[in-house]
């Protein structure tokens, strides 16, 4: 691709900027919450023991940190464009905002807000990032988790 | 040892810092854990994410990689287990976390570690930063990341 051709591109995906996913209302439940802490080797008993949640300050399970992993299904990399005229396309960036613990009964509405998109240009080709918000809000509509993912194609 | 290998039994050795105890510059215990391919698959059916890199070997080598590539979810959830060996959540509010990804992880023995960034109390909060990463068996950094926890209670004494 030339320089004309990487800012036609770079045009056409920050129209996307504001484009959201439809969102996603998820229950957490115990069961969600084991599958991710055994998928990630987790198995401290907050997060799988009801008995011993119960008797800490959550009163009951929550779900680790990166649980929000567990709920970006149908908005990441669906959110992101892909397929675009590069060999590779990679997850390169995250950073989460967390408000509260996830925990179990909680229910997530979950979608994503594309932001856009830049190019750099390095010694190996150019790289396109794509940037994207994923955003979690409980039943009375207050965030819980806001993250924000960067992808690099190059 | 890897995900899939783990008894309900086994976890991270836990010895729990009180706040007076940390300094910048220390480091945390590193964690060695293992990724195999059915782990990703593992993870894939726990995020409900089957992106292609995940599973579909001849897909990535058409692109020029070895094979399949550990979701990056899945390294900053190691990453970040580092972290509750000195503040489980029991005391510590996890508030904000980020990684970037230095170069695509393949199944294998890794290294995760972390080290005390900050440590500062604000506003009556007594919160830590720290510093993480994740290293394949060659040494090579294949994540770096934050974490911020707030400690609202201090473990006991031993």
């Amino acid at each position: 691709m030339n320089d004309t051709n990487h800012a036609e591109l770079l045009a056409t995906l920050n129209r996307r900027r504001g484009v959201e996913t439809p969102p996603t209302v998820t229950e957490v439940d115990r069961s969600m919450i084991r599958r991710f802490c055994v998928a990630t080797g987790n198995l401290h008993p907050l997060y799988l023991d009801e008995a011993y949640a119960r008797g800490t300050r959550f009163g009951g399970i929550i779900a680790p940190p990166t649980f929000v992993a567990a709920l970006i299904a149908g908005h990441f990399p669906e959110i992101i464009v892909r397929g675009l005229p590069f060999a590779r396309e990679l997850h390169a960036q995250d950073e989460v905002r967390i408000a509260r613990p996830i925990r179990t009964g909680d229910v997530i509405t979950a979608f994503a807000r594309y932001d856009h998109a830049s190019l750099q240009v390095a010694a190996r080709g150019p790289r396109l990032y794509q940037a994207a918000d994923l955003i979690l809000r409980d039943a009375a509509q207050c965030e819980v988790a806001h993250v924000r993912i960067v992808t690099v194609a190059f | 040892m890897s995900a899939s290998s783990r008894s309900p039994s086994e976890d991270l050795r836990r010895e729990p810092r009180r706040f007076d105890e940390v300094a910048v510059g220390q480091r945390l215990p590193d964690l060695p854990f293992a990724i195999s391919g059915a782990d990703i698959i593992r993870f894939a059916g726990a995020v409900d994410d089957y992106a292609e890199p995940h599973w579909d070997h001849v897909f990535m080598v058409e692109r020029g990689m070895p094979g399949i590539i550990v979701h990056g979810g899945f390294t900053f959830s190691v990453m970040c287990r580092v972290v509750e060996q000195w503040f489980p959540p029991e005391v510590a509010d996890y508030r904000d976390c980020s990684v970037r990804y230095l170069r695509p992880s393949l199944p294998g023995e890794g290294r995760y570690g972390a080290r005390i960034a900050s440590r500062e109390e604000l506003s009556g909060e007594r919160r830590i930063g720290i510093d993480l990463w994740a290293e394949n068996a060659a040494g090579a950094r294949l994540a770096e990341g934050t974490m911020t926890v707030v400690l609202v209670a201090d473990p006991p004494r031993p």
